[in-house]
């Protein structure tokens, strides 16, 4: 899918300006210690995180410290988080940059096997060396990672890398049980996380209540990326309050919680996908579940192609089209018993797996 | 010569589901999606029918309920004007076209007008598309700012 770049470039970089990065990133901050280190897997695929600080393995880590640890000795990818005390190189190197007029927004530059990301006014770069199979991330300092982007951080990374995998992040929640999960794909609104907590509280397994990663084949599988969830109050789900971080929350922002150390949740990494639900708020007491159609399902997994590249976005749609067509497709038809929710997604998921060929 | 037309594959992808269809215009984000009647109107299009003679395929036999022509002619007003469509680069109708399902447009079953939905909701992301890949050979972007027309370093 293509999109017009808002603001035309105008200044050309300094002709030696991405060997002067390549350089620094490969030959002066990677070696350079990282005394703390995580190894994860991720969607069956080994991670390591190896961070500057404590501070920063604070800020970033707890959203991906449900994920199972790996002992591999190579893992597919290395990210090394760094901030501007441990590699000053990097803002000397884009201190003139001036792009991006808002904090959300990222431009990406392709240079050979590097994959350059600036987000933040260029403040905070993140990178992919394909070659070598490693990534940085780094910004001004771990105060500076915004409240809601603990929720889900190093995003852009992890997603370009689990595409390069075969795995695409969605905009949906996941909740299973032991033989399968069901996806619950819709606009913000339409009642993803509320399904997904009130799942998770009423023992049904957590995957995500906002991203997740899909795999299409073999076999259609959803991988959690994050235990975070966002939640505008706590009143409906008092049982989660010990994972809440209000810490630092702005007034405008919803309340994070992590469930990896929350014993009323389950947090698993990875499900088989049995269903597409497609969440409507009703007026009805019971949450129902009804038949809908691959087309409805498709228009719903759309709006997630926008946080890919953009030239990756055609064949994305395909992959969700095909999605679409191979798994099951409901509509979640939510009343406001929010404890029915789970007996009735648990219940398609058992009828689902009866059914399904042996 | 009779003008043939075809979804403009350049700029729209086409998504068919049994007998439901979603197009997404790449170049905006807008999305449409097609009932079970305007689906097999725009399978027609796409087997090369004449715009103007998919109210006879379609009804054979003056079999039409009153309603249909208009319907079927606003839906094709609405692909044209959404340029959902294009010229097709060959221009001989490739008939005989497939019958259409009968439970549609048999003369005893209830017509159901064409309906072309559209959604915005991904054309409003797309404007605020937060991901712009950029060709390092042009450079650094400049920054946005409505207020200042020569932007300053940071």
């Amino acid at each position: 899918m293509t999109t017009q770049t808002p603001n035309p470039p105008d200044t050309q970089p300094s002709p030696d300006f991405w060997l002067q990065l390549r350089q620094l990133l490969r030959h002066t901050i990677t070696p350079r210690p990282t005394p703390v280190e995580a190894r994860l897997s991720l969607a069956a695929a080994p991670l390591t995180l190896r961070f500057a600080s404590a501070a920063l393995q604070n800020r970033i880590l707890p959203a991906l410290s449900h994920l199972p640890a790996h002992n591999h000795p190579s893992p597919d990818l290395t990210i090394l988080v760094h901030d501007y005390a441990s590699a000053p190189e990097i803002p000397a190197l884009l201190r003139d940059l001036t792009i991006s007029s808002s904090g959300e927004e990222y431009w990406v530059f392709h240079q050979g096997s590097l994959v350059v990301n600036l987000q933040h006014h260029g403040r905070v770069l993140s990178a992919i060396d394909w070659e070598t199979r490693t990534a940085w991330w780094i910004g001004p300092s771990p105060d500076a990672i915004e409240y809601t982007e603990r929720a889900h951080p190093l995003r852009l990374i992890l997603t370009q890398w689990q595409q390069s995998r075969g795995c695409n992040l969605v905009h949906a929640a996941a909740v299973g049980i032991p033989s399968g999960c069901a996806l619950i794909i819709g606009q913000g609104g339409a009642g993803k996380s509320t399904s997904a907590l009130a799942s998770a509280t009423g023992g049904l397994l957590y995957l995500g209540d906002d991203i997740c990663l899909v795999q299409d084949s073999p076999a259609p599988l959803v991988h959690s990326l994050y235990s975070s969830a966002k939640l505008a109050c706590l009143s409906r789900f008092p049982a989660l309050a010990p994972a809440s971080v209000p810490e630092g929350r702005p007034d405008s922002e919803k309340l994070i919680l992590f469930f990896h150390q929350l014993a009323a949740v389950s947090t698993v990494p990875t499900l088989p996908l049995r269903a597409l639900l497609l969440p409507t708020i009703t007026a009805a007491t019971q949450t129902t579940i009804r038949p809908s159609t691959p087309a409805q399902a498709f228009l719903q997994l759309t709006p997630s192609c926008i946080w890919h590249l953009p030239h990756l976005r055609p064949q994305l749609l395909a992959a969700f089209a095909a999605l679409a067509r191979r798994v099951p497709v409901y509509t979640l038809a939510l009343g406001c018993d929010f404890a029915s929710t789970p007996i009735a997604i648990r219940a398609l998921l058992l009828q689902l797996q009866t059914s399904e060929p042996a | 010569m009779t003008t043939l037309h075809e979804v403009d594959r350049s700029r729209i992808i086409f998504e068919q589901f049994d007998n439901e269809t979603v197009l997404v215009n790449t170049e905006s984000g807008v999305f449409y999606s097609l009932n079970p009647t305007a689906t097999a109107v725009l399978k027609l299009i796409e087997e090369g029918c004449p715009l103007d003679q998919l109210h006879s395929v379609l009804f054979p036999g003056n079999s039409a309920p009153s309603q249909a022509a208009p319907a079927i002619h606003a839906f094709l007003q609405q692909l044209l004007a959404e340029r959902l469509l294009r010229d097709r680069s060959d221009s001989n109708p490739i008939a005989p076209f497939p019958t259409p399902d009968p439970a549609l447009f048999s003369a005893g079953s209830a017509f159901l007008p064409p309906l072309l939905e559209r959604f915005d909701y991904m054309a409003s992301l797309m404007q605020l598309d937060p991901i712009h890949e950029v060709d390092p050979s042009f450079g650094w972007p400049k920054e946005s700012r409505d207020d200042d027309a020569d932007p300053q370093p940071a």
